[in-house]
């Protein structure tokens, strides 16, 4: 993260400078960001009984723990299958031709053109009852009646995965190819095997780049609202979507906040988490 | 800002903004009575939103900003918040004949849809909610709604032996015990109407609990209106309405109840106006498969707006707890 | 957790051989590409319904678009949100990540987590929060709010996309070309500009791309105004149709080739200008 840094030569002084490049933005990012989510932090207090009443009532409904918990379990597995999928894709890639690699490339940013929505809903005609997958299967032989592939929680994380595989795979890619080529050649030369090279020197310096692919991911996972819903069956209720249902559809904003609250601390520390636990492997490697 | 968009703030009568949920049911509304009114008055009608939610009405409310001046509803919503919607004047109105329940303090009826018993064409047909539940006699993957337990828990009932003219006021414990008992039966919840209609016309699922309307002309699927619980969805107005702008909804308002409009609505959906003189304009095929028909009303329950009204919010807490636990 | 996963990961990617490799890379790539295939094969079918078609194809979808009007409001309300918010977004984030990259201040750790805070927080607890304050500001339902949700959402990636533009410009060009006497403006049109502006490019069109496909937020600030997301999402509730999968098609062709104009735009411009300094 070594970033360059120039503290003179400019004709301004730093600070001035700087304040005035920042200002604008961090103006609007106080009205836009911290102001809404103090306001609905003061929301989640403004409970009838008592300041905590609407955090009570929360953590007392069995629902909204299991819904918070299944939102993290969901984010984890989706995480790690992404990022798996993506480091595969981008391990293959790196060997590609020069020529190959563009378009590779170009290939996985293509669904960014198309929209998120469709992406989900893209998915019936391919996993449903009389889809691709299973008329192809039928029509081999394999199977005799269709298979219920679809409104499961294996079509969420196929379908969350799928709209996440690039994100995840454009940071992993630009990590792998700082690795320096001659390093790996080298070690090839001094009679490492393949295995070894792979586990001795390309992970260790691409393992900080995994896991910061990887927290992303489960970062962007747990905000997903409409995946689930298309894809999930109604079986798998998300933290967003009841976000979604108290504040906006039924009105019960004071709920609802704690709710939001209750998401962002627990993510948060997920996230904090998973930087310390990545924190002193990387050090024990290096 | 208001001069921006258009809209915003008490306009006078320029514009009517009506809340509603999109779709073909959007398209209905504009084709059968925004026109015929926009054509008479010359004032320009306007549909909005995809979520005409109570929620977003307070949030307007609050605000106080008046944006959107009709919305479309159930019931059961203004019955239990009438702090948010302004009274009709039904003299103004002047209403053609219209079913009785369509005439309402606050709302006004605009078109039928019924929770019904739907099959795929491969699956054995089905008379009734307990055969919906029964697997044994007729096996098969079904679906019911995931959102909501409105006309769910009728449904409930009605499968669990309950006559129907016992049904209101509904025994909720019994209701969410019986399907408790049998949420393993149930393949899918599903999220949209389109979905359902996948769902049940594709295979995925050989019975569906759905609305009428997407089925109703289907090759694919076979239904039936018996048991069915019937809704009349209503369109209020936002209170505090500016009075010109009243005056106009109320014009607009007389166009829903016109049989020939109401006829132009169900050309483009499956769902059908409170008139009491459609029944006569409609050909033998719409009596069939529109859900407000003599032949169809009879066989049907009308859903019991009042006893929604009182119970919802306390129900839709228990709907969220059992459907986080699906 | 993470450690169980990676030491997975390495032993069974190590294992691997090249053949086996080259299988999953491929079978990914399919993976990634297939709602791309499946969304422009629904685009032509001849049938009623959103599925891949069988065996009549039909080009009545696109036809379908140019004549709903309701369509044509969505298209023309999401273009203005996502051009707007664009440029707000390079307006905001672009100063701030050149303050980023060449300066050192007090505080900015702090603002660079705030800049990136909208791309790491669940969108739907953003969304709520907004809602409430932009309901107080009697904004929600106007298409204000949502160009203001907007431009908070996709200005991190320009934050990003373009401070990783600006560090690759070596700052002693910039300091030489002051020394010369050179304004900050000109410098910048000068030197800066030519130098990122494909990290210019490429973030103004995720930019756009992310507003133009944005739902969530205009889900609960967006109130009356319809906008693509919006209307597919109502369209869910009753009857889908073959209609979006023509219309995305026709968005990203026209997307992708206004971004290939762009460059080559671009790039001959940089070309005359160099030819000009020369």
């Amino acid at each position: 993260m070594a970033r360059r840094q120039i503290s003179s030569g400019f004709d301004m002084p730093d600070n001035k400078a700087s304040v005035a490049l920042n200002a604008p933005l961090v103006l609007f990012l106080l009205l836009t960001i911290v102001v809404p989510l103090g306001g609905i932090f003061f929301f989640s207090l403004a409970g009838e009984a008592h300041p905590f009443a609407n955090y009570a009532d929360a953590l007392a409904s069995p629902a909204f723990v299991r819904v918070v918990v299944t939102t993290l379990i969901l984010g984890v597995i989706v995480s790690i299958v992404t990022t798996t999928f993506a480091f595969v894709f981008s391990l293959w890639v790196l060997r590609l031709p020069p020529r190959a690699k563009i378009i590779a490339v170009g290939a996985i940013i293509l669904p960014f053109f198309v929209s998120y929505l469709l992406r989900a809903l893209s998915w019936i005609p391919v996993l449903g009852f009389n889809g691709l997958v299973n008329r192809i299967l039928m029509s081999t032989g394999l199977i005799e009646t269709p298979l219920s592939l679809i409104y499961n929680p294996f079509a969420v994380v196929l379908g969350t995965a799928n709209v996440l595989f690039p994100i995840a795979a454009l940071p992993l890619l630009a990590a792998f190819h700082k690795v320096d080529q001659r390093l790996l050649a080298a070690a090839s030369s001094l009679g490492a095997s393949r295995a070894v090279i792979f586990r001795r020197i390309f992970f260790p310096l691409v393992a900080p780049a995994t896991l910061s692919t990887t927290v992303m991911v489960f970062a962007v996972a747990t905000g997903f609202y409409i995946t689930p819903s298309v894809l999930g069956g109604g079986k798998v209720l998300l933290a967003p979507n009841l976000i979604e249902l108290l504040i906006h559809r039924r009105g019960e904003w004071g709920t609802g906040a704690a709710l939001t609250i209750v998401l962002l601390v627990v993510y948060m520390s997920a996230i904090v988490l998973a930087r310390r636990l990545g924190n002193p492997s990387r050090r024990r490697r290096s | 800002m208001a001069h921006v968009f258009p809209g915003k703030g008490h306009a006078a009568a320029t514009e009517v903004v009506i809340a509603q949920s999109g779709g073909q049911a959007g398209e209905a509304l504009e084709k059968a009575y925004v026109q015929p009114f926009t054509a008479k008055t010359g004032i320009p009608v306007r549909l909005v939103g995809v979520e005409s939610s109570i929620g977003e009405l307070k949030a307007m409310l609050q605000s106080g900003a008046i944006d959107r001046h009709v919305w479309d509803v159930e019931l059961a919503d203004v019955l239990s918040a009438p702090e948010l919607f302004e009274d009709l004047d039904w003299d103004a109105i002047k209403p053609e004949p219209i079913f009785p329940e369509a005439r309402q303090p606050k709302a006004i009826g605009r078109h039928y849809y019924s929770y019904v018993m739907a099959w795929n064409a491969k699956a054995k047909p089905i008379e009734t909610w307990a055969q919906f539940f029964d697997t044994e006699k007729f096996p098969g993957r079904r679906a019911m709604m995931s959102y909501d337990a409105y006309a769910q828990l009728e449904v409930a009932l009605l499968a669990d032996g309950v006559p129907a003219d016992k049904l209101y006021p509904l025994d909720v414990d019994r209701a969410f015990a019986f399907l408790e008992a049998n949420k393993h039966k149930i393949s899918v919840w599903w999220d949209s109407g389109s979905q359902a209609a996948q769902i049940v016309t594709s295979g995925e699922v050989d019975y569906a609990l759905i609305y009428s309307g997407r089925v109703a002309y289907s090759k694919e699927a076979g239904m039936t209106y018996n048991q069915g619980i019937t809704v009349l969805n209503y369109l209020a107005v936002t209170k505090g309405l500016a009075p010109e702008t009243k005056a106009a909804v109320m014009q607009f308002f007389h166009e829903m109840t016109i049989p020939k409009n109401e006829l132009t609505a169900v050309a483009t959906i499956a769902y059908s106006g409170p008139s009491e003189g459609l029944d006569a304009l409609l050909t033998d095929e719409q009596r069939r498969v529109l859900p407000s028909s003599a032949q169809n009303r009879a066989k049907q329950i009308l859903i019991n707006s009042e006893w929604w009204a009182r119970n919802r919010a306390a129900i839709d807490k228990r709907w969220t707890e059992f459907r986080a636990a699906l | 957790m993470t450690g169980t996963h990676t030491r997975a990961a390495r032993s069974f990617i190590g294992m691997l051989t090249d053949g086996s490799l080259a299988i999953a890379g491929l079978a990914l790539l399919c993976f990634a590409l297939m709602p791309v295939l499946v969304v422009a094969a629904v685009s032509v079918t001849g049938g009623e319904s959103f599925d891949i078609p069988t065996d009549d194809l039909s080009l009545r979808w696109y036809a379908e678009i140019v004549q709903d009007t309701h369509w044509r409001t969505a298209i023309l309300n999401s273009l203005t949100i996502g051009i707007v918010s664009t440029v707000f977004a390079l307006l905001l984030g672009g100063p701030a990540a050149y303050a980023a990259q060449r300066y050192s201040f007090p505080g900015k750790a702090l603002v660079e987590t705030l800049a990136v805070s909208p791309l790491v927080l669940p969108t739907v607890a953003i969304a709520a929060a907004q809602y409430l304050v932009l309901a107080k500001l009697q904004l929600n339902g106007t298409m204000i709010a949502i160009i203001i949700t907007h431009v908070v959402y996709v200005m991190p990636f320009v934050f990003i996309i373009c401070g990783l533009g600006i560090a690759a410009v070596d700052p002693l060009i910039e300091t030489a070309a002051f020394s010369l006497g050179a304004s900050r403006w000109t410098a910048f049109r000068r030197i800066l500009l030519p130098n990122i502006y494909p990290s210019i490019i490429s973030s103004a069109l995720l930019c756009f791309v992310s507003s133009f496909d944005e739902l969530v937020l205009a889900l609960f600030v967006g109130g009356g105004v319809q906008t693509v997301p919006l209307t597919i999402l109502g369209e869910l509730k009753y009857e889908l149709k073959p209609t979006i999968a023509a219309l995305s098609v026709s968005l990203s062709l026209l997307t992708v080739g206004l971004a290939g104009m762009a460059i080559l735009l671009m790039r001959r411009g940089r070309i005359a200008l160099s030819r000009l300094a020369s």
